[in-house]
């Protein structure tokens, strides 16, 4: 074993990325902007950039009144928390059978589970501050894509581009698995694709059991794939960034039916795992090519 | 980044500026910050009594230039006590009970730092032809010592004492004779110089009484001294030695353990003069022992010359004159160190705890119960914390009313912890009354928090993580140096200020992402 110098010296550490990114960067203030989904979701339809658009908002106890009513008319649909962070708290719903609601990975959920889970994003226990509160967002259930769905059976797999002075950094595709429940988050066992910038084609994978090179649940090959419509997801990403004033962030796009992609949400803080499923180091692209403008 | 560093460097310089000042213009010496090896006495005392009055004394230690006696604490139950000193200059704490029934019990406890003398006498010292009243007490035949015993004036004849015109030589035959001469024995109880002598052996007190007895027949002023030989354990041996008076100066020697001219720093001096280390009301069952531990003590007491110079300067002798426990005020001192260790495991080490200065506020609590008790309190109130919430989560209750429920479980298992280290007599169990309740709901929340969205595994190391840093808080904190550094130059907290300012703007890798990202730094022939 041979430790590789260029290597180490290329990787964003935590410390970096938040000193001289994150802090330098984005403006405290700005914040909010990309933390709160409501307030995102509000500045991209005044731009007109294609977002998964929100079917409504749950701001108190006295509020979940209406709850059952609102989820009971509907047959597919999100639920998350306004604030969350890492993915925890967030319920698909792909369709209904009778009073039940069947999530995207086939679980069976009451209303009153749902009506729990409400209350629990409402007390703040899945966001970044929890003791401020909360509030509940239902937003659409994006269709099913059969690119995504072909690589990695069912739940919402996005696309995560780390934008850095309105420059592509980074990408990758985030798969979810059914130990991450569907959801794409690394840290609850999905797996992240590295996608090289210019061609759109996957690199590398990162796994919470390191490279693989198929998706653990569906066997597909994650190594050389296309991604669709990548020269419309670099031209808007390129767009949000210029929209939104952080400098440092990264963006979550998700394929809808037709591979039309929608923005699901930013994040001010974006993670270095990213590093990992490109088996390539942040900081060097950041003080490289991206950083010449600065 | 320049401002960064700036900030680094005008505080640097402040802190030098403000030690080197005190050091060099000042003469404030760094010795005196310096701690000395030390030990922490408890002398405790029990009796049983049957409804009448009882009166216990014993002798108080007093400072001098062998030893510095500080932070004595007396803890006096039923009994009322006093200090008073008698016409030898010797202090004499005394308890008092009107009535006292059962089994009572009471304490003295006192931190010492004794240093060695050594007398260097190196002229001949005449004797001194007229002795000075103050001084003649200490030539009395006592009942004990028998100065004008026959059998005392014979041996001091056998000795050739009065052809000797140079006192050392005069106390050194005397100390080679009872040394050498008198063989060593175990005897309880009080033996007389002339016992001593005509036995041919004695122990400490026996054989001391003897050099008295010569000495003061040659009209060399003597006394005994009477105190304990320091170690660390339990025990309830006295011993005494002898001084005597050259001329200029009281010079000790002991002629049981063979000590001439030398002081070990392990005498602690309890009085002067052939006295009883107790006395006490008879007919009552009296038990004592002293508990000695040996600890670092920080220097700088009543008599060090250049330390009372400076007393202005150092904050804990203004603490100390205000009335202000010491303890709250090194408490107090040590939280930004611990602050500091904290900062260096997580953003150097990349090491994720519970809250991120609740390791130092438990480190803080651990003062009193110890690593050992604290780790174990401390895991047994999170843990069963935890368990408990399940049960809360039933109910369904928002967050502020759920901690506040977490609060009194905590206080109640403190309660129990607390009466559990009383029933077991253990004494750091006692302590963990003094966790920080409030913090400690909150890291139970936290913990059954982490315990759902991460699942058993993380929460597991995050509270190992948790407990390896409170550990290392605790051995930072607990640094007697680092508190004396800090009592004496309080500017050290600016350079406190100046590592926090250089590591909150250190952007290398965290030693936890080396692993993290371990497949891009550690290459492998043929890796995926």
């Amino acid at each position: 074993m041979k430790i590789n110098w260029d290597a180490l010296n290329s990787i964003l550490g935590m410390n970096r990325r938040n000193i001289e990114y994150v802090y330098q960067m984005n403006r405290r203030e700005d914040f909010p902007l990309v933390d709160d989904k409501i307030l995102t979701k509000k500045v991209l339809a005044e731009h007109g950039i294609s977002h998964v658009p929100l079917i409504a908002v749950f701001e108190s106890f006295l509020d979940l009144d209406r709850l059952p009513e609102v989820l009971n008319s509907l047959h597919s649909f999100a639920m998350k928390p306004a604030q969350g962070y890492g993915g925890g708290g967030i319920i698909v719903v792909d369709h209904r059978d009778g009073a039940d609601f069947i999530t995207v990975t086939g679980k069976r959920v009451s209303l009153e589970k749902l009506i729990e889970r409400a209350t629990e994003i409402l007390y703040g226990v899945y966001s970044i501050d929890s003791s401020m509160g909360d509030r509940v967002i239902i937003e659409e259930k994006i269709g099913r894509n059969e690119f995504m769905e072909h690589l990695s059976g069912p739940g919402v797999p996005d696309i995560r581009v780390i934008m850095c002075r309105q420059q592509l950094a980074m990408a990758m595709l985030r798969l979810p698995t059914e130990q991450s429940d569907g959801k794409a988050n690394l840290h609850q066992g999905g797996v992240g694709v590295g996608i090289d910038l210019k061609t759109g084609l996957t690199t590398h994978t990162v796994s919470r059991k390191g490279p693989v090179l198929n998706h653990p649940d569906t066997g597909t090959n994650l190594i050389g794939v296309e991604i669709p419509q990548w020269k419309l997801l670099v031209e808007l990403s390129i767009k949000v960034s210029q929209i939104f004033p952080l400098g440092y962030m990264g963006l979550d796009w998700v394929l809808d039916i037709g591979h039309i992609p929608r923005l699901l949400e930013l994040n001010a803080r974006p993670g270095l795992e990213i590093q990992n499923a490109n088996r390539q180091g942040l900081r060097s692209i950041l003080e490289g090519t991206v950083g010449q403008h600065a | 980044m320049t401002a960064r560093k700036w900030t680094i460097f005008g505080l640097v310089v402040t802190a030098l500026a403000i030690m080197g000042y005190k050091v060099l213009i000042l003469g404030f010496s760094p010795a005196v910050v310096v701690p000395v090896k030390g030990y922490k006495v408890d002398l405790l005392m029990s009796v049983k009594g049957h409804g009448l009055p009882i009166n216990v004394r014993t002798y108080l230690p007093n400072s001098n230039r062998h030893q510095s006696i500080t932070q004595e604490v007396q803890v006096n139950g039923v009994f009322a006590q006093t200090v008073e000193q008698d016409e030898r200059g010797n202090r004499l704490g005394v308890w008092h009970g009107d009535p006292v029934d059962g089994f009572q019990e009471f304490s003295y406890s006192f931190f010492v730092s004794p240093r060695e003398i050594k007398y260097n006498l190196p002229e001949p010292i005449p004797r001194i032809q007229n002795i000075p009243d103050s001084l003649s007490y200490w030539l009395n035949s006592t009942e004990l010592v028998q100065t004008n015993d026959s059998s005392i004036i014979a041996q001091s004849q056998l000795l050739g004492l009065d052809s000797l015109s140079d006192m050392r030589l005069v106390v050194r035959r005397v100390y080679d004779y009872v040394q050498n001469q008198i063989r060593p024995a175990k005897f309880s109880g009080e033996t007389s110089a002339l016992t001593t002598l005509q036995l041919g052996e004695a122990s400490c007190n026996g054989k001391s009484r003897l050099v008295v007895a010569l000495l003061r027949h040659e009209k060399i002023p003597s006394r005994l001294v009477g105190g304990m030989i320091l170690e660390e354990g339990e025990k309830r041996v006295v011993h005494q030695w002898v001084e005597v008076f050259l001329g200029t100066e009281w010079v000790s020697l002991d002629a049981l353990n063979a000590h001439l001219f030398t002081l070990p720093a392990n005498y602690l001096e309890l009085y002067r003069d052939d006295e009883t280390l107790f006395r006490r009301t008879s007919n009552i069952h009296f038990k004592y022992s002293w508990q000695t531990t040996s600890v670092l003590v920080p220097r700088g007491n009543g008599d060090d010359a250049s330390w009372k110079r400076h007393k202005f300067l150092a904050l804990w002798a203004l603490f100390q004159e205000a009335g202000i426990s010491m303890d709250v005020l090194r408490v107090l001192l040590m939280i930004p160190f611990g602050a500091l260790i904290t900062v260096l495991f997580r953003n150097m080490g990349g090491i994720t705890t519970f809250g991120t200065f609740l390791p130092v506020l438990i480190a803080t609590a651990y003062r009193d119960t110890g690593v050992l008790w604290g780790h174990a309190s401390f895991m047994l109130i999170i843990l069963s914390g935890a368990a408990m919430r399940p049960l809360l989560n039933r109910l369904k209750l928002l967050h502020t009313p759920r901690l506040t429920i977490i609060l009194v479980l905590v206080v109640l298992e403190m309660l129990g912890l607390t009466l559990l280290g009383i029933y077991s007599k253990q004494s750091g169990l006692t302590h963990a009354s003094l966790f920080p309740i409030a913090i400690m709901a909150i890291t139970i929340e936290r913990f059954s928090v982490t315990m759902e969205e991460k699942g058993f595994q993380s929460t597991f190391w995050i509270f190992v993580n948790t407990l390896v840093v409170v550990t290392f808080c605790y051995l930072g904190m607990l640094s007697v140096f680092l508190q004396t550094m800090v009592l004496a130059f309080p500017e050290v907290m600016l350079l406190v200020i100046a590592t926090a300012v250089y590591l909150g703007g250190w952007t290398g890798l965290r030693v936890m992402e080396l692993w993290r990202f371990r497949r891009m730094i550690f290459a492998r022939e043929g890796a995926v």
